[in-house]
């Protein structure tokens, strides 16, 4: 069940009332019990799967604060983060190798060697792998004391407004929360129902109509136009942000809903002007946490240049198998690294993000706008290895752009909606880049803020997708 | 209005259920919109979950016509809850080309008698349906309309593949959220953007009236409207207007016309060499599995307009895949205890195109005729219970025309 299902949306009103009737620890509890549920419509196994990682990585934490000899904690945590990424290796990838197994042994023997069965996708795995191995870590460097409070850990793990899509929220911003009463700030509320709401306009509204045309361009890019793959790819780059932004909205709203305030994942990265800033607004909870730890603890930049480089790409390299499976995601991770590269040394200090997107002024400047748009070409060009089916076929896309990206004025007088929701959407979102999301409308009426949601979900009543489009990175 | 936050502790417990109510209310015009879409679509029976119909339809005495026009129809599912309400002793199995056949051909109180045409669409279907049947039911006899394209084999790679008897007999589209959801836009846009169709802003504000009319129960939009649909046996009310004799002519009304469909190679007429062997070996153990539960099988093969049969035997690359299907098949049946009728014309049953409504759809009086033409056999006859004077009669009542027989 996704959260632009109506089904879902009526639930969470009657949990969001029998939520607030009781205490911080009871509402964890309740909390722990939603999310089971919630994450077992997806199978029971998948429950199973999520009770172990938490498990495990709530008694690695005790382990790892009871042990004084460092070999043994040390032993706990490699023990731990073994068992975490073994799961998730297998969750991604077992299907892979075990074809690739049969491939060499059929060389061998007509019969088939060994049976590929039928991996179970636990959807959300690379989630909350992620969130107990850093935990994990986390205790083992001191950044945060451990919990013996296991519900409470329960609920951090399995959170469900992020359980399947994230944020990846540390344990050091979420953990404390849960450990202690919350309050529903009713302005903060109002605010939290505008963001879901713009989250769910940008999912079912522009991303799912979206999803029609580029399906149509990307299924087989033997056979279709070089400049309908164009146009394909840039509304891919729509759809892929309406759609995973659109969640994270959901999600954070239904997350401030409940008394908690998460991390943003998203601030406007098209608007970036340089490589660096993109990867600091863009899905920013993963970025940090492959930053934190993996490329921290490889030494990041303070071991040299050299290995600086190589830091950078194998945390691009990982970023892209963390992604999928797929050889294309592999090239996506490692091209996205040179591009990083090549800029941060063409910028050397300027990679850092400004807290407001190409500056105060109401119309960028024309070097601003042109970096804007050099980054967003740049990012533009991965995302065809992202969207492809297998590298092969984004090898083909490129090809076929190169030799005719422009198409015909009858090709793009097609195109009037998704171009129409694009330019709607970047207004918007320029207009109100300062703020955390479109709909943040704090300084308005709260009459009016009221009546421009109600206008909005009249919107996406109107013009939204209802059929069944999962979320694009439920896949991951 | 609302407490303060720092008043108090009791305010903040308040709190949120205060911003609930707020909330709800200032959503009001959508639950409002939301409301009234959903009683009117309840009250007109358009989302009444199909087993309820199947049971008001085998319960009641009285006309009942169920249509659908928002939601699909769920034939397969209304068709195996009505099967299993009605436990019929006699069973019609097919396609749309069956669904004319009425219990009142049998006689007028012929109860056990019911056609679950539109459940069986391929050989998979009728595989899966045969498997099926344990011993707390059997039919004591199926009449199952065989179609060509079921052997046809590029045709059936396609049509077996998603839709079939399992993955359907569970599906209501009535109540998936989603579909609620279309559905509900469509209402939207039509009231507040004037697209579409305006017919669902007047269905979902008449339909609060109610499903009766005249003491007779329509459930859905399209029943309520056309007064037609698919009545408690099973068979659809087709429900168009009678022409009078001077303005009978066969006039195919299929959108597109068969003879295009035939033309054009497609939906059924692909170019194949000949029937499917793995197709026609599903039939033999469809037929095999009935007898061995006792049940006996006739089966026939539906008839098509005189100019769609001349294009296909003008084709090529169809002909011969004609010819087998009418030679090839009855011989399977009949050496699987089966009994088959050819009436793939209807000059076979003494009737010409005029009844006919399309290129492959015969309406009631035909069926008529099919069935005096199995009661011409004193063995189908006596497995049937038919009455042939009976139906001689209603071919000969001067209120018979070539779509509507005169039953009484």
């Amino acid at each position: 069940m996704q959260f632009n299902n109506p089904f879902f949306i009526i639930l969470f009103a009657v949990f969001f009332l029998l939520y607030w009737l009781f205490s911080w620890r009871v509402q964890n509890l309740l909390l722990v019990l939603a999310s089971y549920a919630f994450y077992a419509l997806w199978g029971w196994p998948a429950a199973i799967i999520l009770l172990g990682v938490s498990l495990t990585a709530f008694m690695a934490g005790v382990g790892i604060e009871r042990m004084k000899p460092r070999c043994l904690r040390l032993t706990v945590v490699v023990a731990s983060l073994t068992a975490l990424f073994l799961l998730l290796f297998y969750a991604k990838y077992g299907q892979f190798i075990g074809v690739g197994v049969n491939a060499i042994f059929s060389l061998f023997s007509n019969e088939r060697q060994f049976d590929v069965f039928q991996i179970l996708i636990f959807t959300g795995v690379s989630f909350f792998v992620l969130r107990g191995a850093g935990y994990i870590l986390d205790v083992y460097w001191g950044r945060i004391y451990v919990t013996t409070d296991l519900v409470s850990f329960l609920a951090y793990i399995s959170f469900f407004p992020q359980l399947l899509s994230g944020p990846i929220e540390r344990a050091s911003s979420l953990l404390p929360k849960l450990q202690n009463s919350r309050h529903l700030d009713r302005e903060q509320a109002i605010d939290a129902v505008g963001q879901f709401i713009w989250g769910f306009f940008k999912k079912s509204v522009i991303a799912d109509g979206m999803a029609i045309y580029i399906g149509q361009y990307y299924r087989d890019p033997s056979y279709s136009q070089g400049w309908e793959l164009a146009a394909g790819t840039y509304m891919f780059a729509v759809q892929l942000y309406c759609d995973f932004s659109g969640y994270s909205d959901m999600a954070l709203g239904l997350g401030r809903l409940l008394g908690f305030r998460g991390v943003s994942n998203f601030a406007t990265p098209y608007f970036s002007q340089s490589v660096g800033e993109f990867w600091s607004r863009w899905h920013i909870t993963l970025v940090s946490w492959f930053r934190d730890y993996v490329y921290v603890p490889m030494g990041g930049n303070r071991c040299g240049i050299g290995r600086k480089w190589i830091n950078v790409m194998v945390v691009f390299g990982l970023s892209g198998l963390w992604h999928g499976t797929g050889w294309n995601y592999l090239w996506w991770g490692l091209i996205n690294g040179m591009i990083f590269l090549a800029f941060s040394w063409m910028e050397r200090d300027k990679t850092a993000r400004v807290s407001t997107p190409a500056g105060e002024a109401m119309i960028p400047g024309v070097l601003s706008f042109g970096r804007m748009v050099v980054v967003f070409h740049l990012i533009l060009f991965t995302w065809i290895f992202f969207r492809a089916g297998s590298a092969g076929d984004a090898f083909t896309i490129i090809g076929r752009i190169t030799k005719a990206p422009i198409g015909p004025l009858s090709f793009y007088s097609g195109l009037v909606i998704p171009i129409g929701l694009t330019v709607f959407l970047f207004s918007l979102e320029w207009l109100q880049r300062r703020k955390e999301h479109v709909l943040s409308l704090g300084t308005w009426p709260v009459p009016l803020q009221w009546l421009t949601y109600l206008a909005t979900t009249f919107l996406v009543a109107c013009f939204g997708n209802f059929t069944h489009v999962p979320f694009i990175y439920f896949k991951f | 209005m609302f407490p303060s936050y720092t008043s108090n502790s009791r305010a903040k417990q308040i709190l949120p259920f205060w911003f609930f109510i707020e909330g709800v209310l200032w959503f009001t015009p959508l639950w409002i919109l939301i409301l009234v879409f959903e009683v009117s679509m309840w009250r007109s029976g358009e989302i009444l979950p199909l087993r309820l119909v199947a049971r008001y339809q085998a319960q009641n005495e009285s006309k009942i016509v169920f249509m659908r026009r928002y939601f699909d129809q769920g034939l397969y599912r209304l068709k195996y809850l009505s099967i299993q309400q009605q436990r019929p002793d006699v069973l019609i199995l097919g396609t749309s080309r069956v669904m004319q056949i009425r219990r009142e051909m049998f006689g007028m109180d012929r109860r056990e008698v019911y056609n679950a045409g539109g459940m069986i669409q391929h050989l998979r279907d009728l595989g899966e349906f045969t498997a099926s049947l344990d011993s707390s039911y059997y039919p004591r006899v199926v009449i199952i309309g065989v179609e060509p394209w079921w052997f046809n084999q590029k045709w059936a790679e396609m049509a077996e593949k998603d839709k079939h008897f399992l993955s359907m007999m569970f599906q209501d589209g009535s109540q998936d959220v989603f579909a609620h959801s279309a559905v509900f836009q469509s209402f939207i846009r039509s009231l507040f953007l004037g697209s579409g169709e305006r017919q669902i802003i007047e269905d979902v504000f008449s339909g609060w009236q109610g499903s009766s009319n005249r003491g007779s129960l329509f459930l859905g939009f399209a029943a309520l409207d056309k007064k037609t649909g698919f009545r408690p046996d099973g068979s659809l009310d087709y429900g168009h207007s009678v022409l009078p004799r001077s303005d009978w002519e066969f006039t195919d009304r299929e959108a597109p016309p068969i003879i295009e469909r035939i033309r054009l190679r497609k939906q059924g007429f692909e170019p194949v060499a000949g029937l499917s062997s793995a197709s026609v070996d599903k039939l033999r153990i469809n037929l095999k599995r009935l007898r061995s539960k006792g049940i006996m099988v006739i089966c026939f093969a539906p008839p098509f307009s005189s100019e769609s049969i001349s294009a296909i035997e003008n084709i090529s690359d169809l002909n011969k895949f004609w010819h087998e299907y009418l030679t090839i098949i009855p011989i399977l049946v009949n050496e699987e205890g089966g009994t088959y009728l050819d009436v793939s014309r209807p000059e076979k049953v003494g009737m010409d195109d005029r009844s006919m409504v399309d290129g492959m759809h015969a309406m009631e009086t035909f069926h008529v005729a099919l069935l005096k033409k199995m009661a011409e056999d004193p063995e189908l006859r006596r497995i049937l219970r038919l009455n042939q004077d009976r139906l001689i009669q209603i071919l000969a009542n001067k209120f018979s025309n070539f779509w509507f027989p005169k039953y009484q």
